[in-house]
């Protein structure tokens, strides 16, 4: 790839942590770079309806933003999970995802010790919203439910989406 | 050589159902001069569904600055629209 251009509207640092915009190819707004983020977030698994009660022995989050993109990583374990109602779902996302593109899913890459076999499971985050609702690949468009929950969750998996 | 740890907390204001994304800054310190800055993310909504009623969004274990920026900007039209967006999406 060619790096035709490279230009910046101030540096920042970390005494003065100025807004940046970098230019990557060309000048106009499709080639600005003007957001750069690491960290981490909780993320929890909650119900649509009710909460379960969920003991973790993992319990992780990590991000990268570039632009508008979130790159994310999850990973659950767990040794107690009881109750709850509705849809199994993962809250606590870094950022609410682009309410006006609805489009946003991937496959779970690791899961196991549910109550029954969900695989393959996916995932999908609504327009608009810092949660992830999982979802049977099976055709019937069915989500895991709470209901599906066992003491010894595990579930890892990355994927990114528009903020 | 004296290590102090200090928070910071900001947050953005993202699209027309005002969602609060808060950031806390982690930030390690020797002898005054900043060593090491790492970010914890999470985000807030005008409400929040439970037991399928919607409520207010519980902020009381948030920052006060951050507290201050909900108060401000989830009005009784924006919580409302919230509610009708996030029911006419998709579910199973």
């Amino acid at each position: 790839m060619a790096l035709t251009q490279i230009t910046g509207t101030g540096i920042g640092s970390v005494d003065s942590l100025t807004p940046t915009t970098i230019y990557l190819g060309g000048s106009g707004s499709a080639n600005a770079l003007d957001d750069y983020e690491e960290g981490t977030f909780t993320p929890t698994l909650t119900g649509s309806s009710s909460d379960p009660s969920v003991t973790y022995t993992t319990q992780e989050g990590h991000y990268t933003k570039v632009g508008s993109t979130v790159f994310f990583a999850i990973r659950f374990s767990t040794s107690a999970f009881s109750g709850g109602s509705g849809n199994l779902e993962i809250s606590g996302l870094p950022f609410t995802s682009n309410a006006s593109l609805d489009i946003r899913g991937g496959g779970v890459g690791l899961n196991y010790q549910f109550a029954t076999n969900l695989n393959p499971m996916a995932w999908r985050i609504n327009a608009g919203a810092s949660k992830i609702s999982l979802w049977r690949n099976n055709n019937n468009a069915d989500v895991v439910v709470t209901s599906n929950g066992a003491a010894s969750l595990r579930i890892e998996f990355t994927g990114f989406y528009s903020t | 050589m004296a290590l102090t740890k200090e928070f910071e907390y900001d947050c953005e204001v993202r699209g027309q159902y005002k969602a609060v994304q808060v950031r806390k800054a982690t930030i390690v310190k020797d002898d005054g001069k900043e060593t090491s800055r790492t970010y914890h993310r999470h985000v807030l909504h005008p409400r929040t569904k439970t037991d399928d009623t919607w409520g207010d969004t519980d902020i009381s274990g948030e920052d006060a600055s951050i507290q201050a920026v909900c108060n401000a900007v989830w009005t009784a039209d924006i919580k409302s629209a919230y509610e009708t967006f996030v029911d006419s999406q998709e579910t199973p």
